[in-house]
């Protein structure tokens, strides 16, 4: 009873304290209750703004401020593990209708979450570049991949990778171009790196997910038009593998 | 041709061994005696792991480490080669009138597995209700009922992670009208019914006192001694409530000061050189800063004058 009354009024839309907080005159006490409220509100808003510094810094202190306060009083966290909290804030951008000049920031959020998930994925060695090689290429394309753990895909409209390398350093911003880019995020080592990817690049990648051979994969690549395209995908998917299959279809992989 | 079995052999994905133990691997479940240690930043790692420093141990929360891999473990890996670790929890929300998280006890105890730290200690407060985590460290009234769940609580932590648990007095800005006992009689109880430990963090009972008007003196002095097996200093921030009362924030963003460091003498003085930690976790100065204001707790434990009786003016 006491329990849910306290976390009640919480609620940053409240500005009562509990009959039962009070302060050492037996007064209740909005202002000691307040401690409370805003630790629990500015450490949210200020885990948003250390695992979003692209967002924080392409729309500035006081707007971050406003949009992630809005995210944290709709979505306390639900587990006490805050290294992953904040998932859902992409899409919460997408509809937060103050940021809607500045359409690509959902897919910039996206893609820093990205690199968090791959920056705390699974410590596992990639596929040995040595053993690639050294296999036929008929077999290699009979197999398929697993991807390392740490792979994260972000699609995008807008030229999101661009966006967000020239807001990682203090230089100046070139122009951009005006196209879609999709990007890869793995963690092979101790570094997370970003690939971008190619025309078509993602879905290549998705079939490979799916358990699809790289005969497969690459079938559809040159039936879909993007056979140009074909060598640099491969090259980043077998790169990105955490290990490879036996010639497997997604039915058996069921 | 390469053999596919050949292959298959291979790429198995390493399993994570525990960590090794080293041969200057300290006693199981405790820190070691007289020394003081440090909250750590993954920022200053390479000062850390750095065995010229004189601390004697390093602290951290063990929600930050509940993740798969990546580089922030294998540096926790590295610096357990060197130093004793105490893993301090935040999250498990010990106070809570609601059941514990499985899902939550089961990664602390896939946590401290891997870890094998000298210490684990948690809070008395509690962060969870409802199937949301609010983040911060909650008050709960002492009563006979929430006794019972803190009683049943750590006795579900103490059994799943075979060790003691380490339970920290909380620093509270408000006087919750439902108690039914003090902060120190509730925790003498737990303490007697669950055999855990005590972190008795004199700076959260430096804030709680001033905060609640309470003597600190008097509750040093009711804690079971021989329970104390690690302590806590840290800096807070002055603020004002609302009828212009001092109200102190457990902020960790300054030094110690000096009436937390009188509380600290007097602790030391009733329960001896316990291991001693600063914590600093908002505007954290540089790694060469901490460390000096880390060391003045050793200095303390080696000052001859706290044989003698220390009072403290709160």
């Amino acid at each position: 009873m006491w329990q849910s009354n306290f976390a009640e009024h919480l609620a940053p839309s409240i500005t009562q304290a509990p009959v039962f907080v009070q302060n050492p005159r037996g007064e209740v006490s909005e202002r000691r209750f307040q401690v409370y409220r805003n630790n629990v509100y500015s450490s949210l808003v200020n885990n948003l703004k250390d695992g979003y510094p692209v967002v924080f810094k392409l729309v500035g202190e006081a707007f971050f401020k406003g949009m992630a306060s809005g995210f944290a009083a709709r979505h306390l966290p639900t587990s006490p593990v805050m290294t992953f909290y904040g998932e859902a804030f992409g899409a919460f951008i997408d509809q937060f209708k103050p940021a809607a000049g500045v359409p690509f920031l959902g897919d910039v959020a996206r893609l820093e979450y990205a690199r968090r998930i791959a920056l705390h994925a699974a410590d596992v060695r990639p596929l040995n570049p040595r053993l690639i090689h050294e296999m036929p290429v008929d077999e290699l394309l009979d197999r398929s991949l697993i991807l390392h753990p740490s792979v994260q895909v972000v699609e995008s409209p807008y030229p999101i990778y661009s966006i967000w390398l020239a807001n990682m350093s203090d230089e100046p911003v070139g122009r951009l171009t005006d196209c879609a880019e999709s990007v890869l995020v793995r963690r092979l080592a101790d570094q997370v790196e970003e690939v971008e990817l190619p025309p078509g690049g993602s879905h290549f990648l998705k079939l490979v997910q799916l358990g699809h051979t790289l005969k497969d994969a690459s079938m559809w690549m040159v039936d879909a038009g993007r056979e140009a395209h074909l060598e640099k995908i491969m090259k980043i998917c077998l790169e990105s593998a955490g290990s490879m299959r036996l010639n497997s279809s997604p039915e058996r992989l069921m | 041709m390469v053999d596919p079995t050949q292959i298959s052999k291979d790429f198995v994905m390493p399993t994570v061994s525990p960590l090794s133990r080293t041969k200057n691997h300290h006693d199981y479940f405790a820190l070691p005696e007289e020394q003081v240690g440090l909250s750590y930043k993954p920022d200053y790692f390479e000062e850390a792991i750095s065995t010229a420093h004189g601390l004697g141990w390093f602290e951290i929360h063990a929600e930050n480490y509940m993740v798969e891999g990546g580089p922030l473990r294998n540096q926790m890996e590295r610096l357990r080669q060197n130093y004793p670790v105490s893993c301090h929890g935040v999250g498990l929300s010990i106070g809570s009138s609601e059941p514990l998280s499985h899902a939550h006890l089961a990664r602390l105890k896939k946590l401290v597995d891997w870890l094998e730290p000298a210490a684990f200690s948690e809070h008395l407060a509690w962060s969870s209700h409802g199937g949301l985590f609010f983040n911060d460290l909650l008050p709960l009234p002492y009563t006979k009922d929430t006794l019972q769940n803190v009683v049943n609580h750590i006795d579900e932590v103490q059994q799943m992670l075979h060790r003691p648990l380490l339970l920290e007095n909380p620093s509270t800005y408000v006087t919750l009208a439902n108690h039914e006992m003090s902060e120190s009689d509730f925790i003498c109880e737990v303490v007697k019914q669950t055999g855990c430990q005590l972190l008795l963090d004199v700076n959260n009972l430096f804030v709680s006192s001033v905060n609640q008007r309470f003597c600190a003196d008097e509750f040093l002095k009711c804690l079971p001694a021989h329970a104390v097996t690690q302590i806590h200093v840290a800096g807070h921030s002055i603020d004002q409530d609302d009828n212009g009362d001092i109200l102190l924030i457990d902020s960790h963003s300054t030094a110690v000061s000096n009436e937390v460091w009188a509380l600290y003498r007097s602790a030391i003085e009733q329960f001896g050189p316990v291991p001693t930690l600063l914590e600093w976790d908002d505007d954290v100065p540089d790694f060469a800063t901490l460390r000096a204001e880390a060391m003045k707790a050793k200095r303390f434990m080696n000052d001859k004058s706290n044989r003698e009786p220390h009072r403290v003016a709160i």
